[in-house]
């Protein structure tokens, strides 16, 4: 089923015009292979009143495969400081690995974890092995080996 | 599959969670009692295998299909037909959608009707009209007329493009056509106005006739062919399966099971020897093929002087599972029996004639022996048969399983005690196991007992010598009276628990056999043993059970007595 994903992308797509979730915003999905999110942690927090630029990118196998997500890190965004956040805006989360996701879960589900994942975290820092992690890491956070990995502390 | 449903406003409880449309196939999770379409779970458990919902394990053996109320839940929604956009108006049950396209819907489409059998093309099912002249929508007019209707070769033109066609076909003098014995080879092809000219010519055409019955003939060699390979098949099928069941019956028999193999070629090359010294062919066993477990040898078959006493093709009616029936025999016989020729004589031990190994001497002399048993009138005069170093009782020779022949011996018992001693040792003929011949028999089917050093050479597979004629009918009786042995059957085999007692390997030397004897002896009084220690156990437990029913009882008969008499 080649087009399940489109079809399955197509519904979330009208559940999300019909309503996003506070501080979770969709700035852009024209095509069915890469979408863009804003993220905003409500009260107060770490990142109070910092806006993140999230991107979502499917293959053709979603929703069975996970979809790579990550933060967009250019000229007039970065990626936040959290400890399960590298630099390059690679994300360290249980539920977008191969195990921990599930064909159940939506974008908006995502979006929603990220949020509460930065909403929850302590100290502003970056994970330890940060200067490790960026100059290998391959562009899509997916296809990073076991090596690059830190083990994810994330539920 | 996406529907298109009339009633927009989905049902939440009927949405599949991961496609997110409602169930299609529903099926149920019988751990915890999740539904999903079955698509979309086989996809989800061919890559992680636990519940998409709630992450318990999963896998496809615990998927059961959905309660039926929710299938019909789904089912029963309306739709419409997929084909709406092309005109069709039909809403219906989900369930009846496939029927509807596959029989009535008149938009889709269908093969089309038309007389031309190749034509690929389908039409939608509204207009294919059946009829004998169903024409082809074409799509531009013009061009089909100025086309089709002016035959191609000759110019002529015609009203229409079926009666074009057919001139085209069947009678246009001026189309090519290829010559009428054009399968039979001929080459030519030409306009069909020459076509009477070029076969009055044809080569071909004029041996139509032998065509004709070389055809019928192949086509009957090709039947015969077909039947014959047919029958072949069969056969290799038989074989194999009597193959396996050879397998499986020399499995079942373990170590009892020896093969006796076919007649050696004729005995002048390998004993050349023997024929010299005695002036005949002897010591050739009769002929046997195949693994023998039940004999019906001629006993004369192989040799080549018919020995006195001796029973022709007396059949063998020894037990087959009996090992040890051999020495019962054997010491039956004993008196009677005098073995010429056990001894070689030792002197001369001629050397290998590396082709007669020590079993097919041990057979010889087993053929002797044999030949003695019959001769129950106590022959004593037998002719030289080649002794082998077999079971060599020799007196201080010794045999090695070197396969050194030994001449035949003179026909005179060489010593009782070596007679007696070949008593205890039989020709293998008694053996219901086969020659003993070392090399076709796998070695797993060695005794377990062989000693290291007694590894019979192998003979060249002409040797074998096959077992000895049977022992005429009366032996048999004493073997059912005297048998000290028993568990010598394989019925007997799986009581012993698995202590399995060789066959008496005779290719070896006399240590040789002393040992394996031994081995045999031991394995069976340590499975005496057990099962001793076992009925013991058995015994005891059963005592004690029954001093406490007795107990029991006892009390109870005292209970009952202080109630009758209360004192």
């Amino acid at each position: 089923m080649a087009l399940a994903h489109t079809r399955r992308l197509n519904k979330e797509l009208a559940e999300i015009h019909a309503g996003t979730p506070v501080g979770i915003n969709l700035v852009n999905a024209d095509t069915f292979e890469k979408w863009l999110f804003t993220i905003e942690v409500m009260g107060t927090s770490e990142y109070e009143a910092k806006k993140f630029l999230l991107m979502f990118r499917f293959d053709n196998t979603y929703p069975i495969s996970a979809p790579a997500v990550q933060f967009v890190v250019d000229d007039t965004h970065k990626a936040p400081v959290h400890p399960h956040v590298y630099s390059n805006g690679h994300i360290c989360a249980s539920i977008l690995g191969r195990e921990g996701w599930s064909p159940v879960l939506t974008v908006i589900a995502v979006c929603i974890t990220i949020q509460s994942m930065l909403a929850s975290c302590k100290k502003k820092e970056p994970p330890l092995d940060n200067d490790r992690y960026v100059p290998r890491a391959p562009e899509n956070p997916k296809k990073v080996s076991i090596s690059l990995m830190v083990s994810p502390l994330l539920a | 599959m996406l529907h298109n449903y009339v009633d927009t406003s989905l049902d939440d409880n009927l949405i599949c969670c991961i496609c997110r449309t409602l169930f299609n196939e529903p099926v149920t999770t019988r751990t915890c009692f999740h539904t999903f379409c079955r698509e979309c779970i086989l996809q989800a458990l061919s890559v992680s295998n636990h519940c998409p919902i709630d992450r318990s394990p999963l896998s496809v053996e615990l998927l059961g299909q959905a309660d039926p109320i929710v299938r019909h839940l789904v089912e029963e929604l309306t739709v419409r037909c997929p084909y709406l956009d092309a005109g069709c108006e039909y809403t219906g049950e989900r369930h009846l959608l496939e029927s509807h396209l596959k029989l009535q819907c008149p938009y889709i489409q269908v093969p089309c009707p038309c007389s031309d059998g190749n034509c690929k093309r389908t039409v939608a099912r509204k207009d294919a009209v059946e009829g004998e002249m169903f024409v082809h929508q074409e799509t531009g007019p013009e061009s089909d007329n100025a086309r089709s209707m002016i035959c191609e070769s000759c110019e002529e033109e015609f009203p229409s493009v079926p009666a074009m066609e057919d001139h085209l076909v069947n009678s246009c003098p001026e189309k090519i056509v290829p010559c009428r014995q054009v399968d039979n080879g001929c080459t030519w092809r030409g306009r069909r106005a020459s076509f009477q000219a070029h076969t009055g010519q044809c080569p071909y055409e004029s041996i139509k006739g032998f065509f004709a019955i070389h055809s019928t003939q192949m086509a009957k060699l090709s039947k015969d062919n077909e039947r014959l390979q047919r029958r072949t098949n069969e056969l290799e099928g038989t074989v194999r399966i009597l193959r396996q069941e050879l397998e499986w019956a020399k499995v079942a028999l373990g170590p009892w099971y020896r093969p006796v193999y076919p007649e050696r070629p004729p005995m002048s090359a390998n004993h050349t020897q023997w024929t010299d010294d005695e002036g005949s062919n002897t010591g050739s066993a009769p002929g046997r093929v195949g693994p023998v477990l039940l004999r019906t040898v001629d006993l004369t078959s192989g040799t080549s002087r018919p020995e006195p006493g001796v029973e022709n093709g007396a059949t063998e009616t020894l037990d087959l599972f009996d090992p040890f029936s051999f020495i019962t025999q054997r010491q039956n016989r004993a008196s009677s029996i005098h073995v010429a020729n056990n001894v070689p004589t030792a002197t001369s031990v001629t050397d290998t004639d590396s082709n007669t190994s020590s079993s097919a001497n041990a057979n010889s002399h087993a053929a002797e022996s044999a030949r003695n048993g019959h001769n129950l009138n106590g022959d004593a005069t037998y002719d030289s048969v080649p002794s082998g170093p077999g079971s060599s009782n020799g007196s201080g020779s010794i045999h090695h399983a070197t396969g050194t022949t030994l001449p035949p011996v003179a026909s005179n018992p060489q010593s009782t005690s070596t007679a007696l001693f070949s008593d205890h040792f039989p020709s293998e003929d008694r053996v219901v196991f086969g020659d003993g011949s070392p090399s076709p028999r796998p070695q797993g089917w060695q005794p377990v007992s062989s000693p290291p050093n007694s590894t019979p050479l192998n003979p060249s597979p002409g040797i074998h010598s096959p077992n000895q004629p049977p022992v005429s009918s009366h032996i048999h009786s004493h073997l059912a009276s005297s048998h000290p042995f028993p568990c010598n059957r394989p019925q007997f085999m799986p009581s012993i628990n698995k202590h399995v007692v060789a066959p008496l390997n005779l290719s070896t030397t006399i240590e040789g056999s002393l040992i394996g004897l031994r081995e045999s002896l031991v394995t069976l009084s340590a499975a005496l043993e057990s099962q001793g220690r076992r009925l013991e156990l058995a015994l005891t437990t059963e005592g004690l059970r029954v001093s406490e029913e007795v107990g029991s009882l006892k009390a109870t008969v005292q209970g009952l007595r202080m109630q009758v008499y209360p004192t």
